[in-house]
């Protein structure tokens, strides 16, 4: 191996292990560390936008560019539409792919809502008023409207994904194609569960003179329906010398129940998207990938589950999982590190902190405690990286071992169908 | 995160003040004398901190004239409330080391054949109240009109009886007290249930002469 390849090993083996550290639970963070900023500015209603790159089948194929912006609620009820509103998307088409002085039409767009394993791919038609063809330079359309086909998500995080647009401004529609290696995710929208059924207080059972009040089923009273909550972090690499930023992510389905020993337990699960993690190896080569926070079993699932135990002041938490590493870049130039390249065994992680089940609280690792266990993480070996060249003892070797430090903030996230204005409900992270 | 667990306290809190909106001040009957008026059990859902709408059962009460001419203001006085939580969220509760509740609430009532037809009862005291050691079943929390509570005069309009009742959506800015002596804020807001039915009304109506 070259000392170019070995200096790309070498960053990619931070990104892997500042990664490996994110998933963990929030972010890495050398102790002492402030904590991560507050979340997004609050708004029941939020904004999104997308650049995509597109390759349409004009007489000669042509690059198209589509900025796409809408506005999402930032959550919706379990069971009722998801309105995507203000929905426009601007379509840059090379000079010379149509003619005549004006056209117009509609482009058709598939979005598809993805929750946990479900994907529901709507085909909508936004509209292209009469628009006239410049004699020189790019033509530039705009296609909009409004979608509310998206329902009955189940309780979660519903990401929503742009597909490739059809044209049709003309008499034969003109499809095309979105180029490899993009995001296309538009935004998300977190999915509430029902109203859960409690008993009603006093006596569990009310009464006045119209009947029965407030009295429901409850199938576990010692159980409640946690609303969201709201992780975000970062996390450190020793051996590197390397610190990232990991979400936020959200923890769906999550549930806080009373233990036997009186304790409360809140658990759930958590996806982290995709995250892009850059830094400069050996302080000069600009390194990037695309990191992933995986379960154990994450060949068949992406939601990491999460338990966290608290008395009310003192909470702790153990979770494993993996680190996926894919789409690096060293130094500008792709480096294939291959399509499963993990760690080898699940990276065990114990934070503690002060943490209260229905404010939140800071999980993190701590070298002052006296329980070893929640000292450090230990990053572990690396195993198929490398599609044309085996990388994975580099990356090893370069960045796996102990000491390595995680901080995660749990905050409640609060519903807007419950709050009297919902646009002081903050909006989800995408 | 700014909105804490002052939740419970603040819906029962708001049940009190608006029992207390009542009328009490009677003006102008001799024979007048004050009287209780007093809602049944109203169930609010109420959004409590991280777990979300919850039930909250409430009561109010406050002491009028029995009696009071039409065209003569009186203002309600006495007015109590309590705000009840059931076992399992009590048990939650104590189980995430909270055990108080103190703040204030505005109860919004409603008036028949009266002006104004509706009104705001503000800042009922809820009172500082710590439920240690732990008891297990559903708790009670007691609100009381104070010095600061802003009580509205009603004017009842014609002979015949004027009607109070709580209004739909209590709000109460509350604080929980946990078992290690911090107090963490919390801005409740209470809808009343919706199925079945409940009944507002404080009872007896107010004669109107």
């Amino acid at each position: 191996m070259n000392r170019t390849r070995a200096l790309t090993a070498l960053a990619l083996a931070g990104l892997a292990a500042a990664a490996n550290s994110g998933l963990v639970g929030v972010g890495s963070a050398a102790q002492g560390e402030p904590d991560p900023a507050p979340p997004a500015a609050p708004a029941g209603l939020h904004k999104v936008e997308k650049d995509l790159k597109a390759t349409c089948a004009f007489d000669t194929p042509a690059s198209v560019s589509l900025h796409a912006t809408a506005t999402l609620p930032a959550m919706v009820p379990s069971g009722q539409s998801t309105a995507i509103t203000d929905f426009t998307v601007n379509l840059v088409l090379p000079q010379g792919v149509l003619s005549g002085d004006s056209v117009e039409g509609s482009v058709g767009l598939e979005i598809t809502a993805v929750n946990k394993d479900d994907k529901k791919p709507v085909t909508v038609t936004l509209k292209v008023p009469a628009t006239p063809v410049p004699a020189e330079g790019e033509l530039t359309l705009t296609a909009s409207g409004e979608i509310t086909e998206f329902t009955k998500s189940e309780p979660g995080q519903v990401q929503f994904t742009l597909g490739a647009p059809t044209l049709t401004l003309g008499a034969d529609a003109v499809t095309c194609t979105l180029d490899a290696d993009q995001d296309a995710a538009l935004g998300n929208v977190v999915v509430l569960a029902p109203a859960e059924k409690t008993p009603a207080p006093s006596g569990e059972s009310t009464k006045d003179p119209d009947g029965e009040v407030g009295t429901m089923d409850a199938p576990d009273p010692n159980e409640f329906t946690l609303q969201p909550q709201l992780l975000e972090g970062w996390s450190t690499v020793k051996k590197l010398g390397a610190k990232t930023t990991i979400g936020p992510a959200f923890m769906v389905n999550a549930t806080v129940k009373i233990a036997d020993d009186g304790t409360l337990i809140a658990r759930g699960n958590v996806f982290f998207p995709p995250s892009r993690v850059t830094f400069l190896a050996y302080g000069f080569m600009p390194t990037s990938a695309t990191l992933e926070m995986l379960p154990v079993d994450y060949q068949d699932s992406r939601n990491i589950f999460i338990e966290a135990f608290t008395d009310g002041i003192t909470g702790h938490s153990h979770v494993d999982l993996m680190a996926r590493m894919s789409d690096a870049k060293v130094n500008g130039v792709p480096l294939d590190v291959g399509s499963d390249c993990v760690t080898a065994t699940p990276i065990s992680l114990d934070v503690t902190g002060p943490y209260d089940a229905f404010v939140g609280g800071t999980l993190k690792t701590d070298l002052a405690n006296e329980d070893p266990k929640y000292r450090g993480f230990t990053l572990p070996s690396f195993k198929n990286c490398g599609a044309t060249e085996e990388l994975s003892p580099l990356l090893t070797g370069l960045s796996s071992g102990p000491g390595n430090q995680a901080l995660v903030n749990i905050q409640s996230f609060l519903p807007c169908d419950q709050e009297p204005d919902p646009t002081t409900c903050p909006a989800p992270p995408n | 995160m700014s909105r804490k667990l002052s939740k419970l306290s603040a819906g029962v809190m708001t049940t009190g003040a608006l029992v207390g909106v009542g009328l009490m001040l009677a003006s102008g009957t001799a024979s007048a004398v004050d009287v209780p008026y007093q809602t049944g059990t109203v169930s609010y859902n109420c959004n409590f901190p991280a777990i979300g709408q919850r039930p909250l059962a409430v009561t109010a009460a406050f002491n009028a004239p029995d009696t009071v001419p039409a065209g003569t203001a009186v203002t309600p006085a006495g007015i109590t409330g309590t705000a009840s939580i059931s076992s399992a969220i009590h048990a939650l509760l104590n189980a995430a080391n909270y055990d108080g509740v103190r703040g204030k609430a505005d109860v919004p009532v409603t008036i028949t054949n009266a002006t104004p037809a509706s009104a705001t009862v503000t800042a009922i005291d809820v009172p500082t109240q710590i439920a240690s050691p732990y008891v297990p079943g559903p708790l009670t929390f007691n609100l009381a009109q104070d010095a600061g509570t802003g009580v509205p005069a009603l004017t009842p309009t014609a002979a015949g009886s004027s009607t109070l009742s709580l209004g739909a959506t209590i709000t109460a800015p509350l604080e929980f007290h946990k078992k290690d002596g911090t107090w963490t804020p919390w801005s409740f807001t209470c809808n009343v249930a919706t199925s079945p039915v409940q009944n507002l009304a404080f009872s007896p109506s107010l004669a109107v002469t």
